[in-house]
């Protein structure tokens, strides 16, 4: 017989530490829905600031994840097939906008594109004026988000047997043909949850779009910057705001959890 | 006659390769120990892999020479590739796979890949994912879907070596059935005596990326070159696996 290695009273604290923890992290998210009714959230919801938060959100995440999948796809595709050093590189590079504080992102853009930055005359030269405006915040977007796309893809990437590719290759199919048949549908479930993730992160982007982008009703006001704006007016406003943030992460934790069933392999 | 003739040379890691081969419709069959370069040797045919120089021509048509620079991408060199693995395309089922290197409309494509399985025994199984079938039905959904595209040849690396001991006899024999009815020049991997023996080809050793014997089976047996051709006549299997 094998006795339990841990002591009872060792386990109690276990469970103690650990659940307190748990409690730490639901507390707060328990609190924005108890602490509300639905004729809070409604009311919440149909304040002046909330519309056009959404509209703007959805709006630019749609366009910052576009961006992200047609631009970073293929970076992706050679960060994962690739064996050359340079590639180990640009995956350490990439992972930059998870540790850089999302202030000093969006300070670092303005430095860049902005009216002054780098590139500022020279966006300025082709009649470009970038910061604060909602292509800014579409920037700052892609910025934070990009390492969580890129992470997802340059696996799902990796994980494809070359023989696969050079089999398809050997029955006829062009590399498009390969890529659009074969790579890319066994690598589907990796890019849609990298896209969803990455999704997520986008639209919860607040440091760098008040710092790149500001805080502009309609042009560069996010749900999270509506958020902030609204909890100096109108906590209801700012509670709803959350709640709904809230529900499209809980949705999205929901779609990307580890399914069972049917695998293909 | 069909013939395939090639002479590559290419360097990869600690692999330094130099061959030189000419296959018939009698077939091929490369032997060697492990990292011998036996794979590589067939990526370069396909073109997965460019060798630095050499030269491979498929019945008079070369596809690949670095003398004149020609390097014909791989979908048009016409062989098919066989991997150990088989590599059938876990998201298509079998007929899907097999119809994928045949050409027309989808329906038709996909009535020609039914009768091709048919034909190979194993229509029972064309609607299903290849995580589903056996080793034996894999290799042959893998072969139909190899064959579906008429190859000018076939290269097959280690077509028995994922088949337990039971499927691999009767799989062996409809192999070399299958192959020689074909008659197309191949190329088969093979580590084992018996397998060896089965396809009853010419046999090219290949140790440390170079020929070390080429020549009949009996020839091989009489005055083995090698500790390594010794071993993989005499019996027991030379890698240990």
């Amino acid at each position: 017989m094998r006795r339990n290695p841990l002591h009872t009273a060792w386990r109690a604290a276990g469970y103690a530490l650990g659940g307190g923890l748990l409690a730490f992290l639901v507390i707060p998210v328990l609190a924005l829905f108890v602490t509300g009714s639905p004729a809070d959230w409604l009311a919440g919801i149909r304040h002046p600031i909330t519309a056009p938060a959404m509209v703007l959100s959805l709006t630019t995440t749609a366009l910052s994840l576009g961006v992200l999948v047609v631009f970073g796809t293929p970076l992706a595709w050679w960060l994962g097939r690739s064996e050359a050093r340079s590639a180990r590189l640009v995956e350490t590079v990439i992972q930059l906008p998870i540790v850089v504080p999302p202030a000093v992102a969006g300070l670092a853009l303005l430095l860049a594109f902005g009216r002054r930055g780098l590139l500022g005359t020279l966006l300025q030269g082709a009649g470009i004026d970038i910061a604060f405006s909602t292509t800014a915040v579409v920037l700052a977007q892609v910025f934070v988000a990009a390492p969580f796309y890129l992470q997802a893809a340059t696996t799902a990437f990796a994980g494809i047997d070359e023989n696969l590719l050079v089999v398809a290759r050997t029955l006829g199919a062009r590399p498009a043909t390969v890529l659009f048949r074969v790579a890319l549908p066994l690598a589907r479930r990796g890019l849609i949850a990298g896209a969803a993730l990455a999704w997520a992160r986008a639209l919860g982007e607040f440091g760098a779009t008040l710092m790149f982008a500001g805080n502009l009703t309609g042009r560069t006001q996010t749900l999270p910057l509506a958020v902030y704006t609204a909890l100096e007016s109108d906590v209801r406003a700012a509670q709803a705001l959350a709640v709904i943030l809230v529900v499209i992460a809980l949705a999205i934790i929901v779609f990307l959890r580890p399914r069972r069933g049917r695998q293909r392999r | 006659m069909t013939v395939l003739t090639a002479n590559v040379a290419l360097r990869s890691g600690a692999l330094d390769l130099e061959v030189e081969l000419e296959v018939d419709e009698r077939g091929l069959v490369i032997a060697g120990p492990n990292g011998a370069g036996k794979t590589t040797v067939l990526l370069a045919l396909v073109g997965a892999r460019r060798p630095s120089r050499g030269r491979i021509a498929i019945a008079g048509d070369v596809v690949f020479d670095s003398a004149v620079g020609i390097d014909r991408p791989t979908e048009e060199r016409g062989l098919a590739y066989l991997p150990q693995s088989y590599a059938l395309f876990p998201h298509l089922t079998a007929v899907e796979n097999v119809a994928f290197g045949l050409h027309g409309r989808r329906a038709d494509r996909i009535d020609k890949a039914r009768a091709l399985l048919g034909r190979l025994g194993v229509a029972s199984v064309a609607d299903r994912h290849p995580g589903a079938l056996s080793g034996g039905e894999q290799q042959r959904v893998a072969l139909a879907r190899a064959m579906a595209p008429a190859p000018r040849a076939l290269l097959l690396d280690e077509p028995l070596a994922a088949l337990d001991v039971e499927s691999r006899h009767s799989v062996r024999a409809f192999l070399v059935a299958e192959l020689r009815e074909l008659r197309r020049p191949f190329i088969v991997i093979l580590h084992d005596r018996d397998d060896v023996r089965a396809f009853a080809a010419p046999i090219v050793v290949i140790e440390r990326g170079r020929v070390v014997q080429r020549g009949e089976l009996a020839a091989l047996e009489t005055s083995p070159a090698s500790a390594f051709v010794a071993r993989l006549l005499g019996g027991a299997r030379p890698d240990g696996n």
